[in-house]
């Protein structure tokens, strides 16, 4: 905390991820790299270690995960969502790297083979939180059954298989949970297009 | 004739996986290759990708070894490879792994069929790709596992319609449909396949030849 002072005595510095994420992208910013340390080194951490992965390791994988927040920030559009979200893709992509040790694969925004979605415009910053917010409000609101099937998948990276196994219910009952909390999570969205 | 955007997608339970981080690599493949040319599954893959941003909010935040913060500090110079420039056929997480369309390896199973495997782990059959010329005729067959097909170049029709460039099919067993190829250029396709045959059936054979070939 005293460090962060010490280096930016004219301007405070935000603790938006949103802000912090921007002066990275534009500016190389280094202070506010140390600000996405502050703010996502310990989540990072900690949902790797609910995930069931070793503190030294999980410590590793978060520098590792930093690092290529640095090194991609230019990748970012914030116009299309949050900075958490997209820290959220890298980290997930990373566990897969490092931690099952086998191929992620992500599509390239600088593809000349993407196909550009025709209809979408920019998120103003006003409708990125208010998504947010929504999206808190769909989980808060999904029953526990679809709610559990959520935590196994995002926290342990669990396939639905495997879900099943766990819960001792057909493969069948897990895909219609997913489907419902999928279906739930548009309809929610969609009022805040 | 051509869509704009694919009119064929995944399951919903596949984009599920593939934005947790637990599906296989190679229907990670199969699934970022659909994605570059799908934008509708892109916004879908999105809205899963913030829902997996609001649960961090349930984590229990743990502090990070004293020397992160400098040994993280320490990395940022560090030189990076420069980006390479796909090439506008192969969505670019493919063409990382076999290189140009135009140049690609393709091994030759009978005429009319070419393949390449792209063997992405030792614990799952190798992802495909499959060059099949014009006109062809995919006999009847049946499979018993799931069978994923992904176009890149030209199209085919079968049961449940026409389908090109982007469109995903993912199909459980148990059903046969033939598959014909669109006449005026061969159809390349990415093809990620579970468990292939159901040998105790007669067409299980044909289909052996199909998958294994």
């Amino acid at each position: 905390m005293t460090c962060l002072l010490a280096h930016s005595l004219s301007q405070p510095m935000s603790d938006d991820p949103d802000v912090l994420l921007l002066a990275v992208r534009d500016e190389r910013d280094r202070d506010a790299f140390l600000g996405l340390f502050e703010h996502f080194g310990p989540i990072l951490k900690g949902w790797l270690c609910k995930g069931g992965m070793d503190a030294i390791a999980a410590d590793e994988l978060v520098q590792e995960i930093l690092l290529r927040v640095w090194r991609r920030a230019d990748r970012w559009d914030p116009t299309r969502g949050s900075a958490t979200t997209w820290v959220f893709a890298i980290a997930r992509n990373a566990r897969i790297d490092r931690h099952r040790r086998v191929k992620s694969f992500t599509w390239d925004d600088e593809d000349p083979a993407l196909v550009v979605d025709p209809d979408s415009g920019p998120m103003s910053r006003a409708s990125k939180s208010q998504r947010a917010a929504a999206v808190r409000e769909a989980l808060e609101g999904l029953p526990d059954e679809q709610a559990s099937v959520l935590r196994h998948a995002y926290f342990e990276q669990r396939t639905l298989r495997e879900i099943a196994e766990l819960q001792q219910v057909a493969l069948g009952t897990i895909k219609s949970r997913v489907r419902l909390a999928m279906a739930r999570l548009r309809l929610v969205l969609g009022e805040h297009r | 004739m051509t869509h704009a955007t694919p009119e064929h997608h995944p399951p919903d339970e596949l984009l599920f996986e593939y934005a947790t981080g637990a599906c296989t690599p190679a229907v990670g493949l199969f699934a970022a290759c659909h994605l570059t040319l799908c934008p509708v599954c892109r916004t879908r893959v999105a809205e899963l990708e913030s829902l997996g941003a609001a649960l961090l909010d349930e984590v229990e935040a743990i502090e990070l070894s004293g020397g992160a913060r400098d040994a993280l500090l320490a990395r940022l110079d560090e030189p990076e490879p420069s980006p390479t420039v796909g090439d506008g056929v192969l969505p670019k997480p493919l063409f990382d792994l076999v290189g140009p369309a135009a140049e690609l390896p393709w091994s030759r199973v009978f005429p009319g069929l070419e393949r390449i495997d792209l063997p992405l782990t030792q614990q799952e059959l190798p992802a495909r790709l499959y060059r099949f010329a014009p006109r062809l005729k995919l006999p009847t067959h049946s499979h018993a596992g799931v069978e994923r097909t992904l176009v890149l170049t030209g199209g085919y029709t079968d049961a449940f319609g026409h389908h090109e460039r982007g469109d995903a099919s993912v199909l459980q067993g148990g059903f046969d449909h033939d598959v014909l190829i669109d006449p005026l250029a061969p159809c390349i396709a990415l093809a990620v396949n579970d468990l292939p045959f159901d040998a105790s059936r007669p067409l299980g054979r044909i289909l052996q030849w199909y998958l294994q070939a």
